[in-house]
């Protein structure tokens, strides 16, 4: 039978000369779109799988899934004793984080806020959070504390959260700032060099980490082409991927026009918006790499003044905190085996913030 | 006397066909380091900008940009320096091909694999790329190009003039600019086989690259006045380079730079006619890396210290190569070359700056207060009828802040004056105002005596800045 029904397609392609010049031409075709169709099929199935496994794994003793935009927060009720090892051996630098029911980084055995203090939340990544140093010694506490005795006593809210980029930082305001009741009278976003970068301790889901792509291994296949490209043309990269990928030299992602750069400005100008919408004060404070030597050689001064123009553009009080440490030795105010400021470095933070803040309370 | 003509009328064809087709994708690329070498205000200083060859090819480039083509009897037209230097740098790639091309011609091989060696010496990225840049490297390649051809002459010929005319030119080049110390051993190969027969003899051939020699060292002798060495690292400044750093950049600057002659010129290494040129050549692109790598602090130049060598590179890859594998190269390295200038050719954007300012401007005059790299790059490419005014001097001197914004004050009256995004960022950023002390004296001066308004079109951004 099936010799049959071949013979007879056989016969009547002879009989159209033409169709039989095509056909190997569309055989060919049909089977290509096939390919890619089950290709692309099969990548998708594998990436959700992979996304799923990641999301079972995940294992950040200080981190916590969840299904807001944010992806992640500091676990509530946590204490967690943080142990980074010393460089060259030595006693390691251990420090145990507390936070409260909400996941904020607790105050540790500092004292309470005056009753009248004006309540201050502080939003950022693992500098605002204070990860290497004790509770209470964080920036923001540590402002609250040189602030008890003023006319202006604040009352300090640590929402920081290691790793987190400026889009999660704007969806943790977002989100809390709804919750809250009564709202701050300021919001404090210390901005942090990298916090242009993509998200790195969780996983995006699919949806969120290819957007508009329309082929999701097309997307992924750009990084074999760019990576292939630095190997035989340029180290410019050939195809610019929709899902940006992390420079550790932040200053490519500030570069003009640079989509990493202009996406953290639409964050910061989002948590702008939404501060006055809900009738709340809202101030930048630009925190220095503590990695990088506080001196001429300081190499992200582009990104404070990108961030600086921003903040001036949008009648935002902006506060470059690298002008207090100009000079000063960054090895010594950092956590040993750790690029986080110790608590002298945060102490250095805060002081000139403290200076600022009762100004910018009164707006 | 057919052959003769045969072979002048090929060399034209090479110089207009890689002149012209070059000159049809300018502007290029442009940087830092083309800035320093136009001279551009506020630039940053780049050693390679300070050799004479640097020097004079920017006296060069302002003549013929200055040049009206009316006192030809044309109709009125100045190209501009930057232009010029452009046309000069292509000029130099095409001139480069034609000298490759007389090169092989003259060590014996067919005319067809002399075109195609002359094609692989201007399709190979790092020449495409130097010759589309405002930079001194075409004219290494030039130089390279040259001293190749004239030891050819001295390898098959024995030729005494030639001999001295190869001399002084390595000696002048190597005046000219550091990198020039790499042309001899660029030509070297060449004298350590040739396809002639056994005349000259090897003790001829030798005694002439001697007297090459001496004229090479006496006459930088006489012009650096006994300062022969001064541009070269010591040996203790090569021994602390380390091979995680030298590595890559030799893989880089050599090999990605070349592609894909490089590889070629590898594997010539293993071949049984060609291997003591070949290893010659790679050991010479060794020595250009550690050179490249000391007078660049590390940072490499995308091949620009290799390019003395790549002459040589291609007449070995013509010679060894079949016509057909050959032009297979020629086409890979085109479109490697074409991809290259793609990433890295900024025309569109500096099209939509100017178009950006022409918007804003909308027939009035205006006039900028322009940062020193990109506006000053796109300023010379596309020049405005007002010429910017520059952020240098005025940040460094305290005492020039007052006169300056008053002067700015003055011309808002009859023009629109604007703070571009690359000097206002500059002026905020706190490493530029700790390095000049004037900076944020200015800063202050102008958000104080004018209201800033923001500004944008196309590819152009701004402040305006209106009197209050």
């Amino acid at each position: 039978m099936p010799g049959n029904l071949l013979a007879l397609a056989r016969h009547r392609l002879d009989d159209r000369p033409m169709l039989r010049r095509l056909l190997p031409v569309l055989v060919c075709a049909v089977a290509t779109a096939a390919a890619c169709a089950g290709g692309e099929w099969l990548w998708r199935r594998l990436v959700a799988a992979r996304y799923l496994r990641d999301r079972e794994t995940f294992a950040e003793p200080l981190l916590a899934l969840c299904d807001g935009p944010e992806l992640y927060r500091v676990k509530p009720g946590l204490s967690f004793e943080h142990r980074i090892p010393r460089p060259g051996g030595g006693a390691p630098t251990v420090v145990t984080y507390h936070t409260d029911a909400l996941g904020h980084r607790a105050r540790g055995a500092s004292a309470a806020p005056p009753a009248n203090a004006a309540a201050v939340w502080f939003v950022g990544d693992s500098y605002t959070f204070g990860q290497g140093v004790a509770d209470g010694e964080a920036f923001p506490f540590v402002a609250e504390s040189l602030l008890r005795a003023s006319p202006t006593p604040i009352a300090a809210v640590d929402l920081g959260v290691p790793g987190h980029d400026a889009e999660q930082i704007r969806d943790v305001l977002a989100a809390d700032l709804a919750a809250a009741n009564p709202p701050p009278r300021l919001v404090v976003y210390g901005f942090v060099v990298n916090d242009a970068e993509p998200p790195t301790y969780a996983p995006p889901p699919p949806a969120a980490r290819y957007g508009d792509a329309w082929s999701w291994l097309l997307e992924d296949g750009k990084t074999l082409g760019n990576r292939l490209g630095a190997w035989c043309i340029d180290d410019r990269p050939l195809f610019t991927p929709l899902r940006p990928a992390y420079d550790f030299d932040y200053r490519v992602s500030w570069a003009p026009g640079a989509p990493k750069g202009r996406a953290a400005l639409a964050a910061i100008t989002s948590m702008h918006e939404r501060c006055r919408a809900s009738g709340v004060r809202f101030a930048i404070a630009v925190l220095p790499d503590f990695t990088r030597a506080f001196d001429a050689t300081y190499p992200f001064g582009p990104i404070h003044a990108a961030v600086t123009a921003l903040g001036r553009e949008r009648n935002v009080p902006t506060l470059d905190l690298l002008d207090g440490l100009r000079g000063s030795d960054a090895g010594s105010l950092r956590v040993p085996g750790d690029g986080h400021p110790d608590a002298n470095g945060h102490r250095r933070l805060a002081e000139p913030l403290a200076m600022h803040l009762p100004e910018w309370l009164r707006g | 006397m057919a052959e003769r003509l045969q072979r002048l009328l090929d060399r034209t064809v090479l110089l207009f066909a890689v002149g012209g087709g070059l000159g049809a994708v300018l502007p290029c690329s442009l940087h830092d380091e083309s800035l320093a070498v136009l001279g551009a205000p506020g630039a940053l200083p780049a050693a390679s900008a300070a050799t004479p060859l640097a020097r004079g090819y920017r006296a060069a480039a302002d003549w013929l940009g200055s040049f009206d083509a009316s006192r030809l009897g044309l109709p009125p037209y100045t190209a501009g320096t930057h232009h010029a230097a452009l046309w000069l740098a292509a000029a130099a790639a095409g001139l480069a091909a034609v000298f490759v091309h007389g090169a092989a011609s003259t060590v014996g091989i067919s005319r067809r694999r002399a075109f195609l060696a002359a094609l692989l010496t201007t399709t190979a990225p790092a020449a495409a790329l130097a010759a589309t840049t405002v930079h001194v490297h075409a004219f290494l390649l030039l130089l390279g190009a040259l001293a190749a051809w004239l030891v050819a002459i001295v390898g098959t010929r024995g030729s005494i003039p030639a001999a001295v005319a190869l001399g002084l030119l390595c000696g002048g080049a190597h005046w000219a600019t550091p990198v020039g110390v790499l042309l001899p051993f660029g030509a070297l190969p060449f004298l350590v086989r040739s396809d002639a027969s056994a005349e000259p003899t090897v003790l001829r051939r030798t005694l002439l690259a001697g007297l090459a020699v001496l004229l090479h060292g006496g006459l930088l002798f006489g012009l650096r006045r006994g300062e022969v060495l001064a541009d070269l690292p010591t040996l203790e400044q090569v021994a602390s380079l380390d091979l995680g750093t030298l590595g890559p950049l030799w893989l880089r600057d050599a090999g990605r730079a070349f592609l894909p002659l490089s590889v070629a010129a590898l594997a010539a290494v293993f071949s049984s006619r060609h291997h003591r040129q070949a290893l010659l050549l790679v050991l010479g692109s060794l020595l250009a890396a550690v050179l490249g790598c000391h007078w660049t602090q590390t940072l490499g130049d995308e091949g620009s210290f290799v390019l003395p060598l790549l002459p040589l590179a291609a007449v070995i890859a013509a010679r060894w190569l079949s016509p057909g594998v050959t032009l297979a190269l020629v086409l890979a390295a085109a479109g490697v070359s074409g991809t290259k200038l793609w990433l890295r050719g900024d025309w569109s954007a500096c099209a939509e700056w100017r178009a950006g300012n022409v918007e804003i401007a909308q027939d009035k005059p205006i006039v900028l207060l322009a940062g020193p790299r990109r506006d000053a790059a796109f300023q010379l490419a596309r020049p405005l009828p007002t010429p910017p005014l520059a952020l240098f001097p005025t940040v460094d001197d305290p005492a020039a802040v007052a006169p300056f914004v008053a002067a700015l004050q003055a011309r808002t009256k009859d023009a629109r004056v604007f703070l571009t995004d690359e000097a206002e960022q500059l002026l905020r950023d706190p490493v530029f105002r700790a390095k000049h002390a004037a900076a944020p004296a200015l800063l202050q001066a102008l958000e104080t005596t004018f209201a800033l308004q923001r500004v944008t079109a196309r590819g152009f951004g701004a402040e305006e800045l209106k009197a209050k």
